[in-house]
């Protein structure tokens, strides 16, 4: 069991796996983590969710450190919100708002922090703050059809070469990751548009209703073999189904 | 193939016998910057006319009882190179300065034929007009303590032989003979620290990876020098390749580790070049390999040619670049030590602190502390450029106060001018100012100051340079490097950038340097990696020892170096003109109009303020003000 202190308050652990950031959100304090999602690995880059540690043993020497990555080290006095982590966190959302000065969500934490972004000059219109949540999410998924293209100011995400991505799956699973909503993805009429491309929705056989793209359904096939036929049953009817199965054959 | 120790040994001592029996020995430099004024030439020259005289011996063939003859060789970087291409004669020590295709006949027919010195080659102080015959004479040698650099410049970089009959992989029998721990332990107690910037002891690394338990641990060398003006790692792969290699071979035992890398920038191919063939000599000789001399150690070396990102310098962007990944930095914990390389233990070290290692071995832990300062023992190579008498490169103790090494070893400013500042350590590193000059030049104590040894790239600035475009070249230079992973470096540095040139540009305001400030603490305190931690030195420092010069551009609208365009502007005195109209001819956007034999008018509007009007003007009638 590792004991630390957040906030001056003691609090044991007893998964040593766990991040200083997964114990923040357990003990229910708030912190911006723009670039953090539970499912993926995390990456440390919007530097939001920095906190400043010490431990008696530094001789009153503290760092600062982002909380997603950082392990859990017994005899840690973790502080969330000191006046250098508030300063930090501060310029931080400004530096983002300056980048992406229409994003809501930013906004909000700007509000949250008093944090005033007229001094930065000219306003950029992005969307993106580049957290990497979306090309994370294409990774695990197994496609990689975007990813970081170019460094420093530079760097944007984007599919090979800016053209549509042939190995796309239409998952959307970048547009459900995004923290500020950047990724742009329609549907119409059994239609989703993504990534300057149009994939076919499979309409559920039994209830009628768009879940899920042929070609993500294709890629399930592909990938584990399970028979196409048995995907085109939306995931609500699925389940509906192996319940009425296990109710016949353990109640009826 | 070398099979035992004991083999080794006395292959040395052979090597040894041989080496001395030729009656001269003519070192032509092949460092990049000799070879790119011509110095290949010089040595086939050199070369030829010895042969054709017969005089020509190859120390491959001396053996005992045929003694005499003279031999031609290229060696790495001699570190004088303002005054290249150098030719060094041995053993009498005579050092040739600028020497040229057309002096090697002279060379030969005076120097050895009749031993007499080539007066006009030799190096004359332009102050003082004393000429000095050997190297050791010259002030810029005299006063520097080269130890690393030792073989640069003595011998040929591209011969083993050579490398071990000076005692070269002599070392590394000895250290066969030590346990792995007792290796960590002499470089412990040598306290040797990185030379690649951080300073951090090489033997906790090495110590650390020892512990470490696991089926693969690797040694990588990082040779990304990306410094603008640094080049001391590159001289010590160009110019003593071997001695690097030992050094990482000695890593590798003491932690545990068989397989190593060289992480090389593509744009040192002659530092490639010279490391590819020494690996492969050494793999010949049974130094690098399986079962290495017959003691079961196996250990092999890999070159990786970086593709010039600035950010691969950086340790855990170097591993993931060699990995085949995007040379992107990553948090830490886990440490390189514990999860480096393909996820396994991994020593880093640079170029440097590899070389430093069979020197320390050899010569015993209380030699090498009696070397530079209490906790910062041994010496350290600088690249001394800007505006300098002697630029090359320069290895001294560490401690020695910036005063010797500009005024005793670089020879002054040039041009009487007065010195400014010195930008140490690169892009990560700060400004020293003329209070300075009598600091040691240490880990600490440059730290102190806010300024860090970096790898060691000094750029003298004279009392013409602005302080605030200094800032913004460096500040151009991080901003384009950044590998954009993380908030702070990304967006910070490009904002820094934007205001430091709004104020180069006369626009600035105090609220501006305000802002620049809050941006420079959280760009140093909340980047993920050391290149977006450091950005912010040279403005810190900048501010720190120069603010007026930020306040006279953003108040007085100044630049009191008068560098910056913005504040410039020019007018033709009518009373000076005499109407030639060369001034409008060379004015690049056509703002200058005018009669022939009648004065001629710069218009305000149209003007750029290049300065090409006053530059062309025969009468010294384009004023500036």
């Amino acid at each position: 069991m590792i004991k630390i202190r957040v906030n001056g308050k003691p609090v044991a652990i007893h998964d040593e796996d766990k991040t200083l950031l997964d114990v923040i959100k357990e003990i229910g304090i708030n912190i911006p983590a723009l670039c953090y999602h539970p499912g993926l690995p995390a990456r440390g880059s919007c530097r939001l969710c920095v906190v400043e540690i010490t431990k008696p043993s530094w001789n009153g020497r503290s760092k600062i450190v982002t909380s997603c990555l950082y392990p859990c080290e017994d005899g840690l006095e973790v502080l969330t919100h000191s006046p250098k982590v508030i300063k930090l966190r501060k310029v931080i959302i400004k530096l983002l708002l300056a980048r992406c000065s229409d994003s809501k969500e930013l906004q909000e934490l700007a509000l949250q922090y008093n944090a005033d972004v007229s001094r930065f000059g000219t306003k950029e219109n992005e969307k993106c703050i580049l957290c990497g949540l979306c090309t994370r999410a294409c990774e695990e998924m197994g496609i990689e059809a975007i990813s970081m293209v170019n460094r420093g100011w530079k760097k944007e995400v984007a599919p090979p070469y800016y053209e549509p991505p042939e190995n796309c799956i239409g998952c959307g699973a970048c547009a459900e990751v995004c923290p500020v909503g950047a990724i742009e993805l329609t549907e119409t009429n059994g239609i989703r548009r993504i990534w300057n491309r149009e994939f076919e929705i499979q309409k559920c056989v039994e209830c009628g209703k768009y879940f899920a793209t042929v070609a993500q359904l294709e890629h399930l096939h592909n990938k584990y073999g399970i028979p196409l036929k048995d995907l085109k049953t939306c995931p609500e009817c699925s389940k509906k189904r192996v319940g009425t199965v296990l109710k016949k054959t353990f109640f009826d | 193939m070398i099979k035992t120790i004991e083999e080794l040994r006395n292959l040395a001592a052979d090597y040894k016998k041989a080496l001395g029996h030729e009656k001269m020995k003519i070192l032509v430099c092949a460092g990049t910057g000799c070879m790119s004024s011509g110095s290949l030439k010089i040595y086939e020259a050199l070369k030829k006319i010895v042969t054709e005289k017969g005089l020509y011996v190859d120390i491959d063939l001396i053996k005992e009882g045929k003694k005499g003859g003279v031999n031609v060789s290229p060696s790495g970087c001699h570190g004088f190179c303002e005054m290249g291409p150098l030719v060094r004669i041995e053993p009498q020590g005579y050092l040739y300065v600028k020497v040229q295709e057309e002096d090697a006949q002279e060379i030969v027919e005076n120097t050895v034929e009749k031993g007499e010195v080539v007066e006009r080659l030799l190096f004359k102080n332009p102050e003082t007009g004393q000429t000095y015959e050997t190297s050791k004479s010259i002030p810029f040698y005299g006063k520097q303590n080269r130890l690393v650099l030792e073989h640069c410049g003595t011998i040929n970089p591209e011969s083993i032989k050579e490398y071990i009959a000076l005692g070269g992989y002599q070392t590394l029998a000895d250290v066969f003979e030590m346990s792995p721990e007792k290796v960590c332990q002499t470089i412990l107690k040598a306290e040797l620290r990185g030379r690649g910037g951080g300073g951090f002891p090489a033997g906790i690394k090495w110590d650390s990876v020892r512990k470490e338990k696991a089926d693969q641990k690797y040694v990588v060398c990082n040779g990304d020098e990306g410094d603008p003006g640094a080049f001391m790692d590159r001289s010590i792969m160009e110019g003593d390749p071997h001695r690097v290699i030992e050094g990482m071979i000695i890593a590798g035992y003491a932690s545990g580790a068989t397989k190593g890398y060289i992480y090389v920038r593509a744009e040192y191919p002659l530092a490639v070049k010279r490391l590819k063939t020494a690996i492969e000599q050494a793999r010949e000789f049974g130094l690098l390999g399986k079962n290495i001399l017959g003691t079961g150690f196996d250990f092999d070396i890999k070159i990786n040619k970086g593709a010039g990102a600035f950010v691969c310098g950086e340790g855990s962007a170097l591993t993931a670049s060699i990995e085949g990944n995007r040379g992107m930095p990553r948090t830490r914990p886990p440490r390189t030590v514990q999860k480096g390389l393909f996820q396994k233990p991994t020593v880093l070290n640079n170029v440097e602190t590899f070389a430093n290692v069979p020197l320390i071995i050899s010569k015993g832990v209380d030699w090498y502390l009696k070397i530079g300062t209490k906790g910062n023992p041994g010496t350290k190579a600088f690249a001394l450029t800007g505006n300098i008498v002697n630029t090359g490169l320069i290895e001294v103790p560490m401690g020695t106060t910036l005063r010797e090494v500009i005024y005793d070893i670089g020879g002054g400013i040039p041009g009487g001018k007065k010195l400014k500042a010195v930008q140490i350590g690169g892009p990560s590193g700060g400004c020293l100012t003329p209070e300075h000059l009598d600091l040691p030049m240490d880990f600490d104590s440059l730290k102190s100051v806010g300024a860090m040894i970096g790898s060691g790239g000094l750029v003298v600035m004279d009392e013409d340079t602005c302080m605030v475009e200094v800032a913004r070249f460096f500040m151009d230079f991080t901003q384009k490097e950044s590998c954009g992973k993380c908030v702070p470096c990304r967006e910070g540095t490009k904002r820094m950038l934007e205001i430091l040139e709004k104020i180069v540009a006369g626009e600035g305001t105090m609220e501006d340097i305000e802002t620049l400030e809050i941006l420079a603490e959280t760009v140093k305190d909340g980047s993920l990696c050391g290149l977006g931690k450091t950005a912010s030195n040279p403005v810190l420092t900048t501010l720190k020892y120069f603010r007026d010069e930020y306040i006279a551009h953003v108040k007085e609208k100044v630049c009191p170096a008068g560098v910056c365009k913005a504040f410039k502007s020019y007018c033709i005195d009518p009373e000076l003109c005499k109407g030639c109209g060369k001034c409008s001819r060379v004015c690049p956007n056509s703002a200058i109009t005018g009669k022939i034999k009648n004065p001629f008018k710069i218009d305000k509007e149209k003007c750029i303020n290049c300065g090409a009007c006053a530059n062309a003007c025969p009468f010294n009638a384009v004023k500036e003000g």
